[in-house]
């Protein structure tokens, strides 16, 4: 938000500021930033009606951000993944102390970007925990409930809809890298796909050759 | 460095890369792994999870259900009640103590505390009601720590917490019950004592 004089002013550990924007149905006017600190400055035995306010203004706003980030293509929806990394967020934002808590109060969707992103790795842990780390799982055969059908999808989405199914996060990042001109190898030794990842070239090609391979074959079936 | 510390630090750097890399390039990915090869593994998988959101920003927005929401909520909820427990568990019950426990204390009431003090009844009523917004005045502070046997950080806690919770003003039949707070200045203007008293009350004699 730009810092025009117009832009409405937090009430900071004001309580009685709070119950003004509250009762004129303000909060949306304001960062988020200023209202988690105005949160953790008044603190949680405040004004029950000004707390409870602030803490579903905060969690409907968190929901939306997490559910806009994470796609239906992950398991119960992705639904589980938004669960763990709210409950995360929400709880820190009433720890003033905790760095999430500091974090929170100075960029809040930075800090919620940081901790859904830990949210995904652990779900990615756990999934190379359960499935087969051979190369026998390039091999699978591709999910049927692949990519929606309407039809009118661009192709942007239509692209993503191809990466989010690759078996092997790296395997998309390295076509992503791909996409943008990046080398497998370099002469020089840096700006690689195969640096970005930390595999050998070799290991580089086969895992862009294998993302290629399994996109080529879902274009061949939505074809 | 010990595990918390490990992981303290993975986050700083895993927060920062998100930060200074909105879309990581090879080149990005390369000079951070290279900087901190402790946590390469992390960097990169980052990496992959960021390039993939980037690519969802030019799809269609995903709006949550009523019950996603509606679970976030009660989460909230559950947040408010587990730091307002720790809040208890960490204050010291000397700066819990309320008016009424300090009063109770020193076997005071409003109006015997406002003998004491040489102030008009209604001006501790406020305070104590929590209809005074901080600061007090410095007279009125030390005052009401002597009337009250305490030290004047205590009233200051006493008044914090009277603020946090304000007395509700009588319904009336047209609208809700409403809270009208003032300013310690406005208070005293307020009051019919003369206004050399009121002076003296705003150090201004």
């Amino acid at each position: 938000m730009s810092s025009d004089e117009d832009d409405p002013v937090s009430p900071g550990s004001d309580i009685e500021g709070w119950r003004r924007v509250i009762a004129q149905d303000a909060l949306s006017s304001l960062r988020i930033e200023d209202i988690v600190a105005g949160l953790q400055d008044i603190g949680p035995n405040a004004d029950r009606r000004v707390v409870n306010a602030l803490m579903m203004h905060i969690a409907d706003k968190l929901t939306r951000f997490l559910r806009r980030r994470v796609g239906y293509n992950h398991p119960n929806n992705g639904q589980d993944i938004i669960d763990r990394a709210h409950a995360e967020i929400i709880a820190a934002v009433l720890q003033p102390k905790s760095a999430d808590g500091k974090g929170l109060r100075e960029s809040f969707y930075g800090r919620a970007k940081f901790r859904l992103a830990d949210a995904f790795q652990k779900e990615l842990k756990h999934a190379r925990q359960e499935a087969s780390t051979d190369a026998g799982i390039l091999d699978e055969a591709p999910p049927d409930d692949f990519g929606p059908d309407d039809g009118d999808l661009n192709e942007a989405v239509f692209v993503e809809e191809l990466l989010s199914h690759l078996p092997d996060w790296r395997m998309a990042l390295a076509l992503r890298l791909d996409i943008d001109g990046c080398p497998i190898e370099s002469k020089k030794g840096t700006h690689s796909i195969a640096g970005a990842l930390g595999v050998s070239s070799k290991t580089a090609g086969e895992l862009l050759a294998e993302a290629k391979r399994l996109v080529r074959l879902r274009i061949g079936e939505r074809a | 460095m010990n595990n918390q510390t490990t992981d303290a630090r993975r986050d700083e750097v895993l927060f920062a890369f998100h930060q200074q890399c909105e879309r990581p390039t090879a080149e990005q990915i390369i000079r951070w792994t290279s900087r901190y090869p402790e946590f390469a593994d992390d960097i990169r998988e980052h990496a992959a999870i960021q390039r993939d959101w980037n690519a969802m920003e030019e799809g269609p927005v995903l709006e949550p259900s009523a019950e996603l929401l509606a679970r976030g909520r009660s989460r909230a909820l559950n947040a408010i009640h587990n730091a307002q427990a720790a809040a208890q568990a960490e204050t010291p019950p000397a700066d819990e103590s309320s008016f009424n426990v300090l009063m109770a204390a020193s076997g005071a009431t409003v109006p015997q505390l406002a003998r004491d003090v040489d102030i008009e009844r209604s001006v501790i009523a406020d305070v104590t009601a929590g209809l005074v917004r901080p600061p007090l005045g410095q007279r009125l502070r030390q005052a009401l720590a002597q009337a009250l046997q305490t030290t004047a950080a205590a009233v200051d806690s006493a008044h914090r917490l009277a603020c946090a919770s304000p007395r509700l003003g009588h319904a009336k039949a047209s609208r809700a019950p409403t809270v009208v707070t003032r300013s310690y200045e406005e208070t005293i203007r307020a009051s019919t004592m003369p206004p050399e008293r009121q002076a003296y009350w705003l150090d201004e004699d």
